[in-house]
């Protein structure tokens, strides 16, 4: 995968485009991992779950510095998703601040299912002051 | 109507668990795995990965509303303190509102000594 994007030179407005199906097996294997059990998501995508692909999509596109917190999360779903239904998700750079040398961002990523928005998600993120040489 | 009570969702969170998720989850940030990158990291020593705590919140609500949480739920919160497992985390929402149809809850996952690890709300309408 090509990266077109890197952290430092992000801007708001920044446009982060991609495609996302989340499948039956793939649901399965997010289950395992935090224990909820399956049941209940036999026809439906976990809200959480499409949050957090959101979130690997943009790490997967934007490289981010280690160093970078993950502090807030929104979510909003607007109705359910199935298994295997063709997503596409726009993340943009919705804010861009900088506080005593820190950097703030906030992205909002938008799942549109054709014409239907169907799931949005915010995320807020904290990349702290640079060390200056000599300290830590 | 008022809000009905949740049940509270409780798990360990130890790294066999962060290790998983790392891989389903689609975060493969090694900060939170046994790396020379985490122990130089910020926090000193693997993290749990904030979504995978958050996600216990969710099924909270999943196990109170189930189709009407996928359907227009919504959480909004920040997270406190990082968990760093093994940690037993519990999930709890808090009736606080029911307007017009809207149910409000207070959310909070805390660690096992009551810090809160993350703090928001969460709507749905059943």
């Amino acid at each position: 995968m090509s990266v077109a994007f890197t952290f430092e030179t992000l801007a708001r407005g920044d446009v982060i485009p991609f495609s996302l199906t989340i499948t039956a097996e793939e649901i399965a294997g997010y289950l395992s991992a935090t224990g909820e059990d399956p049941a209940r998501w036999r026809d439906a995508v976990p809200p959480l779950l499409l949050a957090a692909f959101m979130v690997g999509g943009l790490l997967a596109r934007v490289p981010i510095p280690l160093e970078v917190m993950h502090t807030g999360q929104e979510i909003e779903a607007r109705r359910a998703v199935r298994p295997g239904e063709p997503l596409d998700v726009r993340i943009t750079v919705a804010a861009l601040s900088q506080r005593r040398g820190a950097t703030i961002a906030q992205f909002e990523a938008e799942a549109f299912s054709g014409e239907e928005s169907v799931f949005v998600s915010r995320i807020s993120v904290l990349a702290p002051p640079p060390v200056e040489a000599g300290q830590g | 109507m008022s809000a009905p009570a949740v049940t509270p969702v409780t798990r360990v969170i130890d790294q066999a668990r962060v290790d998983a998720y790392a891989q389903y989850g689609k975060d493969p940030n090694p900060i939170h795995r046994e790396t020379p990158e985490a122990y130089a990291g910020p926090f000193g020593k693997p993290v749990a990965h904030g979504m995978l705590v958050l996600a216990l919140a969710s099924e909270a609500m999943a196990g109170a509303f189930g189709r009407a949480w996928a359907e227009g739920g919504t959480l909004k919160i920040r997270w406190r303190s990082p968990a760093f497992p093994p940690v037993r985390v519990t999930a709890r929402c808090t009736p606080k509102s029911a307007v017009d149809g809207l149910l409000t809850y207070d959310v909070v996952c805390e660690d096992e000594a009551g810090e809160a690890l993350l703090t928001g709300t969460a709507t749905v309408r059943p």
